[in-house]
């Protein structure tokens, strides 16, 4: 197999010390191939954004502290990076979509302003920068995206905003896009939306997809292997549809019954038995 | 909707809009019609779910039965009176009979009080002659029963995550002992492994409290788990009203089928 995109290995993160040292990322390792989509699942506070923010090295430091393991993007070793090099690293290789998208963009400037900054930065090489914009817009499915640009993002609804996020995130052509709970703060049918534009992204272009998420739900039908984190540690890895097939962890299994599904009611829904998971 | 002779609460006509005011004098230019003649009702007992997407009025409805919206024209009727043109004063006693849980459980909670300045100041409107001591125990009782625990009383908001927040939440509605619970999103902010606590906790104060509940979602998911009835919502009005079982195995209407395609498939 050739050298994977991503490299992460025994990646441990902690936040203060002595004696309220919290072990938020626990020694944990994975891999990620060019092109490929990857879902890392668990439940708030299980590590998975600290460990998202960890890979260009986004946490604040302090309170965090990176206390072992490395992480290789294409071979190069981001935890020795100089800040220049992490500066080439963010967004232009490695880019983000954010749980809250109004809190994501800046209120005080357009849409197109704010996508031409982007690809200012990452992209210097562009000459038409405003059709990139216009292309970058369309590729989102916003309609005339032309007439857009001067929109500020109040004037749009969280599912425009969060389709203009990815539309920033894809300007630069990251190698790995990083999505951080992208739809947790949609309605369910904006939530299909989004996903469904994932999904074609996935299809018509070579870059690789982090999805972070808390619901087993969206995994499904999106991701090819599956990382499912609990309290700082990977539980169980695998590919997506063995995992949900046949989980193996009971705190997996847990996860994966807590959904409630359509069609099938239950007395109660099932809950995680906490006591019972190693 | 099984007709029953004396609903606990009737909702009939019901329109609520908004006025779109504009020009130098701020003058109304329009109005939005954000609930626009719904009529339903809801038995003792009994879970209505309200799904829609944002901005379809599901949330105004909510707010309109508690008086938060002042409805523009129809009725709420509540065990037989119309609630719904009722004076401040004369309004007060439905106010302790029909009670709301909202969304958020950040900012429902005020960030400055402690738990029981929190739950207790409901205890202080509504039973002014109860003393400090009672209320405290009162307090205690009502974390016991969401499942926090009795000396929490004297934390504040930031120290709970949000799955305990919306218990508090829910134990602040309860202070009063309510008849009826409005429940606005209570789990759309949650993790599904805690929308799933949320959703038992509520099924079992309901069982033991004999409490209705107005729960209102976007998820099609959990309403048709919680509720015995379901009406689907789509700009201001009621497109579809069945029981949960013919919503999810005949739905009728085309945005109720696209809200059950929106349900994502494990």
């Amino acid at each position: 197999m050739s050298a994977p995109l991503l490299h992460v290995e025994n990646l441990g993160i902690h936040f203060g010390s002595g004696t309220d040292v919290v072990k938020a990322v626990d020694g944990i390792s994975f891999d990620m191939q060019a092109g490929e989509t990857l879902a890392v699942v668990g439940e708030s506070g299980s590590g998975k954004s600290v460990t998202a923010l960890a890979l260009t090295r986004l946490l604040a430091s302090p309170p965090a502290r990176i206390i072992s393991g490395k992480i290789e993007f294409e071979g190069r070793d981001v935890l020795r990076a100089s800040e220049h090099e992490l500066r080439s690293l963010r967004g232009k290789q490695i880019a983000y979509i954010f749980q809250e998208p109004s809190s994501s963009l800046n209120p005080v400037f357009t849409i197109g302003y704010q996508i031409r900054e982007a690809i200012e930065l990452h992209r210097p090489e562009v000459k038409d920068v405003e059709r990139e914009i216009i292309l970058a817009l369309d590729r989102v499915g916003i309609r005339e995206p032309a007439k857009r640009l001067g929109d500020y993002p109040h004037q749009l609804s969280g599912g425009m905003q969060q389709r203009v996020m990815i539309a920033m995130a894809l300007a630069c052509q990251p190698k790995l896009l990083v999505a951080d709970e992208p739809t947790t703060a949609l309605d369910v049918t904006i939530q299909k939306q989004i996903m469904d534009l994932l999904k074609d992204l996935k299809r018509s272009s070579n870059m690789a997809i982090l999805l972070i998420t808390h619901n087993f739900g969206l995994v499904s039908d999106f991701a090819d292997r599956v990382v499912v984190m609990f309290r700082g540690r990977i539980v169980e890895a695998g590919p997506t549809a063995e995992v949900l097939r046949n989980p193996q962890h009971a705190y997996t299994q847990a996860l994966i019954e807590c959904v409630p599904k359509l069609g099938q009611k239950q007395h109660r829904l099932k809950v995680i038995d906490y006591a019972g998971i190693q | 909707m099984p007709e029953s002779n004396n609903p606990l609460l009737k909702v009939a006509n019901l329109k609520v809009y908004f006025p779109i005011l504009g020009g130098i004098f701020r003058h109304k230019i329009g109005e939005v019609k954000a609930v626009d003649d719904v009529s339903f009702s809801v038995n003792k007992g009994q879970t209505v779910g309200l799904v829609g997407e944002s901005g379809s009025g599901k949330t105004t409805i909510g707010r309109a039965i508690i008086r938060l919206n002042e409805p523009t024209s129809g009725t709420i009727t509540y065990e037989g009176t119309d609630i719904s043109k009722l004076d401040a004063g004369a309004f007060r006693p439905y106010r302790k009979k029909i009670q709301i849980i909202f969304q958020d459980p950040y900012n429902s909670l005020n960030p400055r009080l402690s738990i029981f300045e929190i739950i207790g100041e409901a205890l202080e409107i509504h039973f002014p002659k109860m003393n400090r001591d009672d209320r405290r125990a009162r307090v205690a009782d009502l974390l016991d029963k969401v499942g926090l625990k009795r000396d929490h009383l004297d934390r504040y908001p930031h120290e709970f995550s949000g799955g305990q927040r919306q218990r508090i939440g829910i134990a602040r509605a309860l202070a009063v002992n309510p008849e009826f619970i409005v429940c606005d999103e209570p789990v759309s902010a949650l993790d599904v492994s805690v929308q799933a606590q949320i959703v038992n906790l509520l099924q079992d104060l309901q069982e033991e409290l004999g409490l209705t509940y107005l729960f209102i979602a976007h998820d099609l998911a959990v309403v048709e788990h919680i509720s015995d009835f379901v009406l689907v919502m789509n700009n201001g009005k009621i497109v579809e009203a069945a029981s949960s079982e013919a919503i999810y195995e005949n739905p009728q209407h085309e945005y109720t089928r696209k809200l059950l395609s929106a349900v994502p498939k494990l």
